[in-house]
């Protein structure tokens, strides 16, 4: 019997309303339930629950690789979906484009009359085909060359950012800064994914065009830059997040990462203590965004009113996402709030530099439309195929390998 | 009569939980993998009927094959080292009396322990990039053309992973082993010792034929663990089996197909396959080591 008696206690606590995901009502307090990639989200839940007494907000931290996974079970089934969710920028097109967000254009959203707020990228981002408003981010990502003052100086004679960015402007200018560099035993850029994620903006058209495989010129340039970098060593020769691409930043023989904003937050602030106060950012040669986490609200939410609540609190209000930028350092999807910040004192880890100054200037001009739902897995065979390109495999070779991936993949894409 | 009779019911009662609990998480789960496979479905948007299209492009399937080829490599080149240092520890441990030999025992089993991910950085730190640490140790020896960039080499990637999985296992292999060798009659050793034979004579007449069933249970449950090896491949490099998918599983490629392509019929189909693959490898190696009983 005490078995029997377990098994009911498991079954009703699996059946239970704790285990089900979507916003619950309790004593006129809406519970919303949401579906966060990372934990910083948590930051605008204390200041919105203080400012919103009828609005709980229960945030569960599920990983990018799992995201979608979940999403696809809860939704299916039809039960348990969470009042709002979200994915990172290279899967967010995908849910973006599968219908699953509700169109912020509507009643009772209304979003038309606050985008101009938002950096135009962003809306971009969260925009599907047919135009309608699915997504948002609190974050805008650009990206940057975040290189070593002191190193700098005394191979290039100044640390100054300006200097530093007309120094790199073009891939021939690049290599003979390597070269340079090289020279002295330093090495130019930590990864060469670093370089891809800036270069695969300087394209003109995306991957997919109206059912077709693009490759754009300036891919198949890259190719030879990769292959030039790898061959002379001015890489590190690892991928991103490899235990020695984080190193980086306390070594003394690398230069620089290319990486948008959330590579000073997250990789080289927290880990510079003895290269604190040497570091500078400067305008990448190609403007490119990269990464962020976007937002949507389920589109059968129970409580639209209160999942649109917590939407602009995060998305779209000032204050929010000024208290939020002074808590993490992260840069944000509304201009008003960056241009504040850019006024203000610099940081201690790049000698008082502030970086909102350099962000706002590169977030200012235009940005080609390039996502497609194809992008993340399009992304990873280019850059297979450039790395089989660089281990001896012929041009023609490496390219080929792309195309089989893509047919492999998305028998759908059409390769000419 | 009837007294027996009611017993026989709740023997049943008693049985009930596991195959209702099978039922709904192992049974049903086929059953819609294989409706799955001839559907097309992205995971969002409704499932849409695709024939005989997933079986189709699965026989065209270059990718597929080459996953199938990976898989089987690196469980052959951890599989038979590892049987090999099973019995040769079993032996050992069970033929010699050796000081700390349960310390030992355990020792050899804790990789068992480690999570994937752990290995996954470990080797990392140890091979990934011209700074790891056996780059750093093949420069100080003046290695000419160290530094090497083993992780951009399908050979060595492939040869870690087995390693990593052999490794991992061999320590379970020979508790396994040494369960089998424990329940042999002694008598037998005895008789074998009167009659004047030598230790590796007892090992290969006696003990291994009567470890017989124990290496078919070893040798099968490793092909059907090995055939779906994921999780050692993937934390190494990533999900495609970096370096140009020399790493990359079958189960990797149908995680793949499913979760990063939103090709879950695609998937299913594959999953098929290889549930059958997994079969008649099974069966085949269990015919294989009965015939040669007889």
């Amino acid at each position: 019997m005490r078995r029997i008696g377990l098994f009911l206690l498991v079954m009703l606590t699996l059946t239970s309303p704790a285990f089900s995901a979507g916003a619950s009502e309790e004593g006129g307090v809406v519970t919303l339930e949401v579906w966060s990639r990372g934990e910083e989200i948590k930051s605008f839940v204390p200041g919105f629950e203080a400012s919103h007494p009828g609005i709980k907000v229960n945030v569960t931290v599920i990983p990018d690789a799992e995201m979608t996974a979940k999403l696809m079970t809860v939704i299916a089934s039809g039960s348990g979906v969470p009042d709002l969710f979200m994915q990172e920028a290279n899967y967010i097109t995908y849910l973006v484009e599968a219908g699953v967000y509700a169109d912020l254009r509507e009643e009772p959203y209304n979003i038309g009359q606050y985008l101009d707020d938002v950096w135009q990228p962003v809306v971009d981002m969260g925009t599907d085909s047919t135009g309608a408003v699915r997504v948002l981010s609190w974050q805008a990502s650009p990206g940057s060359v975040i290189y070593r003052r002191d190193i700098a100086t005394a191979v290039l004679g100044t640390d100054d950012p300006a200097k530093i960015a007309t120094m790199l402007d073009t891939p021939e200018e690049f290599l003979d800064v390597a070269a340079e560099m090289k020279a002295q035993g330093i090495t130019m850029i930590s990864s060469i994914k670093d370089l891809f994620d800036m270069m695969v903006a300087a394209r003109t058209e995306p991957w997919v065009v109206d059912g077709k495989l693009v490759i754009d010129p300036v891919m198949i340039e890259f190719m030879d830059l990769a292959k030039t970098v790898h061959e002379n060593g001015y890489d590190l020769g690892v991928d991103q997040w490899a235990p020695e691409w984080n190193a980086g930043v306390e070594s003394d023989s690398l230069f620089c990462y290319i990486l948008p904003s959330w590579g000073y937050q997250f990789v080289v602030k927290p880990a510079a203590v003895k290269t604190m106060g040497q570091w500078a950012i400067a305008e990448p040669p190609v403007p490119y965004i990269n990464g962020g986490s976007y937002l949507g609200i389920w589109r059968e939410t129970e409580h639209p009113q209160e999942a649109w609540e917590f939407f602009s609190y995060v998305c779209l209000n000032e204050d929010a996402q000024y208290e939020y930028a002074k808590q993490t350092g992260d840069y944000v999807s509304l201009k008003a709030v960056d241009e504040r910040l850019a006024g203000e004192d610099g940081e201690a880890v790049l000698a008082g530099q502030n970086p909102y100054v350099t962000y706002n200037d590169e977030m200012s001009g235009d940005f080609n439309k390039l996502n497609t739902i194809y992008d993340s897995s399009l992304n990873t065979f280019f850059l297979n195929a450039v790395k089989a390109y660089y281990d001896g495999a012929g041009k023609d070779a490496a390219i080929a390998q792309f195309e089989a991936d893509v047919r492999n993949a998305y028998p759908e894409i059409v390769i000419e | 009569m009837k007294g027996k009779k009611s017993q026989a019911v709740w023997g049943y009662i008693f049985i009930l939980p596991f195959f209702i609990v099978f039922l709904i998480f192992g049974i049903y789960p086929i059953i819609y993998t294989v409706m799955l496979s001839f559907k097309s479905w992205d995971g969002f948007r409704p499932m849409t009927d695709a024939g005989l299209a997933n079986w189709y492009r699965l026989l065209e399937d270059d990718v597929f094959i080459h996953t199938l080829g990976n898989t089987l490599l690196i469980w052959i080149v951890d599989f038979i080292p590892q049987v090999l240092t099973a019995l040769v520890l079993a032996m050992i441990f069970s033929q010699m009396k050796i000081k700390g030999m349960s310390a030992f025992r355990m020792t050899y089993y804790l990789p068992n322990l480690i999570t994937a991910a752990s290995m996954g950085l470990l080797f990392n730190l140890l091979f990934n990039g011209s700074g790891s640490t056996a780059n750093q140790l093949l420069c100080a020896l003046g290695v000419d053309s160290a530094p090497f960039d083993f992780f951009n080499s399908p050979a060595f990637t492939r040869f870690l992973s087995s390693y990593i999985l052999w490794w991992m296992w061999f320590g379970y292999t020979t508790v396994i082993i040494m369960a089998g060798i424990t329940s042999i009659d002694p008598s037998l050793y005895e008789a074998a010792y009167i009659d004047g034979a030598g230790k590796m004579q007892v090992f290969v007449k006696i003990t291994m034929p009567l470890i017989r069933e124990t290496l078919i249970y070893v040798t099968i449950t490793s092909i059907i663990g090995g055939m779906q090896i994921f999780d050692v491949p993937a934390n190494l490099t990533n999900v495609n089996g970096d370096p140009q998918r020399a790493i990359m599983t079958s189960s990797m490629y149908i995680y793949v197909q499913g979760f990063n392509n939103y090709s879950f019929g695609y998937a299913s189909t594959v999953s098929l396959v290889l549930f059958l693959v997994i079969a008649v490898l099974s069966f085949l190696s269990f015919k294989l080591m009965r015939r040669n009983e007889a």
